[in-house]
């Protein structure tokens, strides 16, 4: 029972920043429920969309909130409704289901989405938890429990280039083709590692795009170790499967073991430096070659989007790839009131999400008095943990090695907003003695820009722990604020 | 590739005559439909947008990649994220604070300029 943080606990960094929420909310404002609400749900993704549904079903009265203007999240985010699509269901895995779940959300008579609207402060109170919302629905929400579903940002590694135009996440390129129907240049390179590349080069193929190839840093061995885990669950090998045969058909070559080292080009991608690496992601010398191609996207995994479960006082433990946040066998978090599902929980896909959220949104309903069938949740609980166990063995099998810090130069821009480059972050680290991200954000600005260290916040936090031979700390020490979201001065 | 999306009527044909980078109207297996496009203008130039459209869509489909350029060191940027994380592609719309051109509808007659930061250098914002 922890005062809520006031807002002056962010010293005001985020809220002055001229950067707010963009006029997205192009529509009439929505109005939030003025009344108390049994369960918010924060995220329309994979996990929130069950969560509120599962919630609803069990007779609770349910605000889901969700940033982008459609549900669906990034892994399903759906076109604009001015544009249709006879099939767009080839742009997706699992849309049926999706489809399905969009369905039973517009129809539901106790579920209010509220699109196009961020949560910038969240209040934990004894009987409630406050939500402040800034976008479409500029209100407070009174929760009475709150499921986090705020899923995971992508991962990207630093190269010589990688802030050229035509540089681009992977899952850019996704959203680009799947929300947008654009695609992200005429002839692209996917790099990085992890399953996420072959399915976006899925999606760039369907759409029509000259996919020049597709290279994951992890070695065929890696690959190779991640066979269990397809066999446990054999969707995904059958998926995997059938990406590989689209590459064959469009003649795209699969490189294990490569990596996109450097990219060129007079202001703009021009082309690609590929290399290959061995195990440690050190390029082989004499292995270097170019690619000519106008677009490059790069994916190096997810880190989980903890920040307003930080804000609100959840338990965190830290994972190679970030702070996670802790839940019980219910998704309870270590805060009253405050339950969590998916990807922030652990990065573990979209069917494990799926599961997460459903658990969470019965629990959640079960603690403001709606009654959940016992035995049914129970079932649930088991699938969710076959599901984690199937996940978490594939995912093992793309990790990030050390030697990806090689293919940096000294001028290669480390922190994007405040332009700091790898000489600067160096110097910190070895000359000035900086042993944290912290003392690194102080010296260097490096996280304390725009973004507030979404991108270099786990490649700085990599580079510390290198150095001081401790474990990578958690991004959340680059920007820990109460506020959420970047919003205009205007709206406080 | 021929079905791919025309160049808008009141564009003036680009350098090269390859058709942009919109996934093609009617292209099988996806068949997309647009509606009728309308237009903007980035730094004078007309470009074509098509309603539910980006500004940062509009842009790439007419080929512009480069958005605006850093504060320190005029470095080129363009899109990176694409959905609002990274604050690279930041423009102005007539006149406005920098915004995120990925996360902007596109609305006709909107006059678009590079987001460049004028704000002194160490300093986050004003």
């Amino acid at each position: 029972m922890r005062d809520a943080r006031p807002v002056s606990a962010t010293g005001g960094q985020v809220a002055t920043d001229p950067t707010g929420a963009e006029p997205d909310a192009a529509g009439p404002a929505v109005a939030a429920p003025s009344g108390p609400v049994d369960v918010a749900v924060l995220g329309a993704g994979p996990a929130g969309i069950p969560a509120a549904l599962a919630a609803a079903d069990a007779g609770a009265q349910v605000v889901l909130i969700d940033a982008n203007p459609r549900p669906g999240g990034q892994y399903h985010r759906q076109l604009p409704r001015e544009v249709s699509a006879v099939r767009p269901g080839v742009l997706h895995h699992g849309w049926p289901e999706a489809s399905e779940r969009f369905a039973a959300l517009a129809a539901h008579p106790r579920i209010r989405l509220l699109s196009s609207t961020r949560v910038w402060l969240a209040e934990p109170r004894p009987d409630e938890v406050r939500l402040h919302t800034t976008g479409l629905a500029q209100d407070t929400i009174h929760a009475r429990q709150l499921v986090l579903a705020t899923g995971a940002t992508e991962r990207v590694l630093p190269f010589p280039g990688w802030d050229l135009p035509g540089v681009l996440t992977v899952g850019a390129a996704q959203a680009l083709i799947k929300g947008q129907g654009i695609r992200p240049g005429r002839r692209v390179l996917l790099a990085g590692t992890g399953p996420l590349l072959l399915a976006a080069a899925g999606t760039l193929l369907t759409a029509g795009t000259e996919v020049v190839a597709v290279l994951d840093a992890n070695g065929s061995r890696q690959l190779g170790r991640a066979v269990p885990a397809a066999v446990l669950s054999p969707g995904r090998s059958v998926e995997a499967a059938g990406y590989l045969a689209q590459l064959a058909r469009h003649r795209t070559p699969y490189r294990p073991g490569m990596a996109v080292v450097r990219v060129e080009g007079d202001g703009e991608v021009e082309r690609a430096v590929v290399a290959e690496v061995d195990a440690d992601w050190r390029v082989r010398l004499g292995t270097e070659h170019h690619l000519d191609v106008d677009a490059v996207c790069v994916a190096y995994g997810f880190t989980p989007n903890v920040g307003v479960a930080a804000a609100v006082g959840c338990e965190l433990a830290p994972r190679p790839d970030g702070a996670v946040v802790v839940v019980d066998v219910g998704q309870r978090t270590s805060r009253p009131r405050v339950l969590a599902a998916g990807e922030l929980t652990g990065v573990q896909g979209a069917s494990v999400a799926a599961l997460e959220g459903a658990v969470a949104g019965a629990v959640a309903a079960a603690a403001e008095g709606h009654p959940v069938d016992r035995d049914d949740l129970r079932r649930l609980v088991r699938r969710r943990d076959r599901a984690r166990r199937a996940a978490d063995t594939l995912l093992r099998a793309a990790p990030i090695r050390a030697g990806w810090r090689s293919w940096l130069d000294d001028e290669t821009v480390v922190c994007r907003c405040e332009e700091v480059e790898y000489r600067t972050v160096r110097h910190a680290i070895e000359e000035l003695g900086a042993k944290d991200v912290r003392s690194l954000k102080m010296t260097t600005r490096c996280g304390m820009g725009r973004c507030q260290a979404a991108i270099c916040g786990p490649i700085v936090s990599d580079l510390v722990a290198e150095h001081t031979g401790a474990p990578p700390a958690d991004a959340t020490g680059l920007a820990p604020r109460a506020i959420a979201e970047s919003i205009p001065l205007g709206e406080l | 590739m021929a079905r791919d999306h025309p160049n808008a009527p009141d564009q003036p044909p680009g350098p090269t005559d390859l058709p942009d980078l919109r996934v093609a109207d009617h292209l099988e297996p996806i068949g997309l439909h647009r509606g009728e496009p309308f237009t903007i203008t980035f730094e004078g130039q007309q470009v074509a947008a098509h309603p539910g459209e980006t500004i940062a869509t509009a842009l790439l489909a007419a080929g512009i990649r480069t958005l605006r350029s850093t504060r320190v060191d005029g470095r080129p940027r363009g899109l990176f994220c694409a959905i609002g994380t990274c604050f690279d592609c930041l423009v102005r719309v007539d006149g406005s604070r920098p915004l995120r051109a990925c996360l902007t509808p596109a609305q006709a007659g909107q006059e678009v300029a590079p987001g460049d930061d004028t704000t002194s250098p160490g300093r986050a914002g004003t």
